[in-house]
């Protein structure tokens, strides 16, 4: 599995670098081509808050809000496109959509593709389990080849962990749920992810979950992702990014702060 | 001389045979049932005990049908949804695939060697690449070129009210249809190896002689496959064929890989938005199971039909 | 080289330019030579019985004349077509020429009728209800009309070997082979194969046996051919070739089927 793991990371890669040097179709003025389509087409995956089903199925969330006003201050439509996430450089590359929105700036994925300004800050935090974890002193208890950190294969968490306790375990899961049931089941020590979730799983098992700290980890910033070689679309973007600062605080707080959508949302 | 052989003649009687042993229990089967009953109960205490997780299954049923808000219509939810999307590729993916495979697997059997080559080199390709990888590489690769070449969302755009009723049928939410194409095409070829193998054997497993006797009688080629070999390949061929149409079930959860909204990628959003991972993860393995159960059953049933016919 | 073959073997009752023409023919599987030097001229009417020891190469020249196997040297003209590559040559031989197996090979997935049918149809582009007519004829002249509706897997040996015949007669052929038709079948069963194929050797039809019943072969055959090791040893007619056979081989193979 493992083997398989890496060859399959390594065919992404393969497959950025491929596209990434003969772009796709969507070449020239990439904002002339989103208002004579009078689309924009964005690739994002599900992920709490960002882009989550509500009870109808419909999408809502944090990525949904920003798309659906920034296509409409473009004066076109917005088409959503719900992306696996382990192939969603490679998508936008291959020219599926003309952004990824909500992607966290990191190095290597600077390589592949161009970040906006940023609009969003996120932390990673941590919840540990009390059964195992309870003696250890932190962070430096946690650099021990005992310890088994949790994440979602794929996120910045991840490399943040290998990075800072590089002694420990590192196991990664495909879906956050089970990265954190397994904490909760005492088959790891701890898990991080982007807040919320720790805090909110911590309060939703409170006798088996605790924080060895309220602060982030690490923190990250999140940007349009978009096909390199579009200079004038960024420009657009980070205008755009720059005259709704106000605005985008205030729906962040709304996701990440407040819990006030989760009647409307399908998790409880 | 010698004495007239004495032929001692008997009423002429048949009765029916004596009645069958019942079933009974051995003290092996005994032992082997206790084991089975210990390891289901092991798991399911484990489970109880040391897997500390709330079920909660109310979350997934809003996910099946939902409501619509404006007319009050019941219309089918992500889940649902998802489940035809799995069907449509499901059974459009056996048809391509038994195409493909038909194809392949003739031409594996021909006499020509170029053909046999060809056919050899698309067997050989897929079968010993992983399914994820050949998923990857077909949806980055291959249809990355193709699809945009064949403009098949504009194509349809532009199509009559009724050729656009009939896709919707066949592909459902026609705005994907490109998306479904792909999915279809990537399961289609990758299954249509292995079906062309099936076909392959099915093929050589019709004995030479029928083949002889069908050229004897002047029959042209052509017709000696179609009247005398695949009539009875086809009959060899289901059982392998079940399986692997079951199999093409399954692997249709790979396209899910590619943003392909089936069942998988479906239950993968109700996942991550309800947070319930397990139920979900439980729910989706009986829908799949009820699913590959009923099509064997209904290749059971082919199959004694088939025998039928023999006798 | 031509003069080193044994003369070629007439028939007895050949009338102008032969029905059936073999020259110089050969024939390997692998390193095997199965045909050796293979000539032999079979008139129209003419009823050939050919014997030998197994692997002698009897089965293997009948199976020639409608190309189940490719001769690799020499000529082989069945009623003025010459046998070669040509998909067209192969294909009129064949239509004259019908053929009887050892296995019956008939098709188990088809009814007794629908197997007479098939090729009446397929490549004779005989009407179906005519092609069913004929093939209820024919399996009248066989003795088996009842069984029309069965599937061959429910009839006995004997039975299923008649069907075959009936099924080749269904495509009027002008000549009939024979590949051991009996030696697949249970001993009660044989004398109503050989019964058929007596009927209709004395209805005229040009055959080609490969067999062993040597009690048929007196009966029917206006020339006997003995084969050893891919040869033509011997070809005379029954009434020479029974009681002065002039090689030491045919006397041998006939003192050996003919003891018990």
């Amino acid at each position: 599995m493992r083997v398989l793991t890496r060859l399959f990371g390594f065919m992404l890669l393969a497959a950025s670098v491929l596209l990434a040097s003969a772009p796709a179709n969507a070449q020239g003025n990439m904002l002339e081509t989103i208002k004579k389509r009078g689309k924009l087409q964005v690739g994002y995956g599900s992920f709490v808050p960002w882009a989550l089903r509500d009870k109808q199925g419909n999408w809502i969330g944090f990525e949904i809000d920003v798309t659906t006003k920034l296509a409409k201050d473009m004066g076109v439509d917005v088409e959503l496109m719900p992306t696996a996430w382990d192939g969603i450089i490679p998508s936008l590359l291959a020219g599926k959509f003309d952004a990824i929105f909500g992607m966290t700036v990191t190095e290597p994925r600077k390589e592949q593709v161009d970040f906006t300004a940023p609009y969003s800050q996120s932390g990673v935090g941590v919840a540990a389990s009390k059964q195992l974890a309870a003696g250890l002193q932190w962070p430096e208890g946690y650099n021990d080849a005992k310890v088994t950190f949790a994440c979602r294969r794929g996120i910045a968490a991840c490399k943040a962990i290998e990075e800072r306790w590089p002694k420990a375990t590192l196991r990664q899961f495909d879906d956050d749920a089970i990265a954190f049931q397994e904490v909760i089941n005492a088959n790891a020590h701890a898990v991080m992810s982007s807040e919320p979730k720790p805090t909110f799983f911590t309060l939703q098992n409170p006798e088996k979950l605790f924080r060895p700290t309220t602060d982030y980890v690490t923190t990250g910033v999140e940007g349009f992702a978009i096909r390199k070689g579009n200079p004038e679309a960024i420009a657009y973007f980070n205008d755009w990014i720059g005259k709704n600062k106000d605005w985008l605080k205030e729906r962040h707080t709304y996701w990440f702060k407040t819990r006030d959508w989760a009647d409307k949302a399908a998790a409880n | 001389m010698t004495p007239p052989l004495t032929v001692k003649i008997e009423t002429v009687y048949s009765r029916s045979p004596p009645p069958r042993k019942p079933l009974h229990l051995t003290p092996a089967d005994a032992v082997l049932l206790a084991l089975a009953f210990t390891c289901v109960g092991y798991v399911g205490w484990r489970t109880h005990t040391v897997l500390d997780y709330r079920w909660d299954w109310s979350s997934i049923w809003p996910f099946l049908l939902k409501r619509d808000p404006v007319t009050g219509e019941l219309q089918p939810n992500l889940i649902i949804t998802g489940l035809l999307t799995t069907l449509r590729l499901a059974v459009l993916g056996m048809i391509v695939s038994g195409l493909i495979g038909i194809v392949i697997g003739m031409a594996r059997t021909s006499r020509r060697l170029l053909l046999r080559l060809i056919g050899s080199a698309y067997v050989m390709l897929i079968r010993n690449i992983p399914p994820v990888v050949f998923v990857f590489i077909f949806y980055f690769f291959i249809a990355s070129q193709i699809m945009p070449a064949l403009g098949l969302s504009e194509r349809v755009r532009d199509a009559g009210p009724l050729i656009r009723w009939l896709l919707s049928v066949l592909v459902g939410d026609l705005k994907l249809i490109e998306n479904f194409v792909i999915g279809l095409l990537c399961l289609s070829v990758f299954n249509g190896a292995y079906v062309a193998e099936i076909v392959r054997a099915g093929i050589q497993s019709v004995s030479r002689h029928q083949i002889e006797a069908g050229d004897s009688l002047g029959l042209s080629r052509g017709d000696v496959l179609r009247f005398v070999v695949f009539p009875q390949a086809t009959r060899n061929m289901l059982p392998a064929l079940a399986s692997q149409f079951i199999q093409l079930i399954k692997d249709s959860s790979l396209v899910s890989l590619v943003s392909i909204q089936e069942l998988s990628f479906m239950a993968q959003d109700v996942q991550v938005s309800t947070q319930r991972v397990f139920e979900v993860l439980i729910f989706v393995a009986g829908i799949y199971f009820l699913l590959c159960f009923s099509l064997s059953r209904l290749f059971e049933w082919l199959e004694r039909r088939a025998a039928l016919a023999y006798r | 080289m031509s003069d080193q073959r044994q003369p070629s073997v007439a028939s007895p009752v050949q009338t102008t330019a032969p029905f059936i023409e073999m020259r110089g023919v050969n024939k390997w599987f692998g390193q095997f030579h199965a045909l050796k030097d293979i000539d032999l001229d079979i008139a129209r009417g003419a009823k050939f019985v050919i014997c030998g020891p197994s692997g002698s190469g009897k089965s293997t020249l009948i199976r020639c004349l409608n190309r189940l196997e490719e001769h690799d040297e020499g000529r082989i003209v069945v009623d003025g077509t010459v046998l070669n590559e040509d998909t067209h040559h192969i294909a009129a031989v064949r239509r004259e020429v019908g053929m009887v197996f050892q296995q019956f090979n008939l098709f188990p997935h088809l009814t007794v009728l629908e197997n007479c049918v098939l090729a009446q149809v397929r490549a004779r582009k005989t009407p179906r209800r005519d092609a069913e007519e004929r093939a209820m004829s024919y399996l009248e002249r066989v003795r088996i009309p009842e069984q029309a509706s069965k599937f061959p897997g429910q009839l006995s040996g004997g039975q299923q070997q008649r069907v075959a015949i009936a099924r080749s007669l269904c495509m009027e052929p002008k000549v009939m082979l024979f590949d051991e038709p009996t030696s697949a079948l249970d001993p009660e069963m044989i004398k109503e194969v050989l019964d058929v194929m007596g009927d209709l050797a004395t209805s005229g039809m040009t055959m080609i046996c490969v067999t062993h019943e040597m009690g048929f072969a007196r009966k029917v055959a206006d020339t006997m051919v003995f084969m050893d090791r891919g040869r033509i040893v011997e070809a005379a007619p029954p009434a020479t070739f029974f009681s002065q056979p002039r090689s030491d081989r045919t006397r041998l193979f006939l003192s050996q089927i003919l003891s018990h």
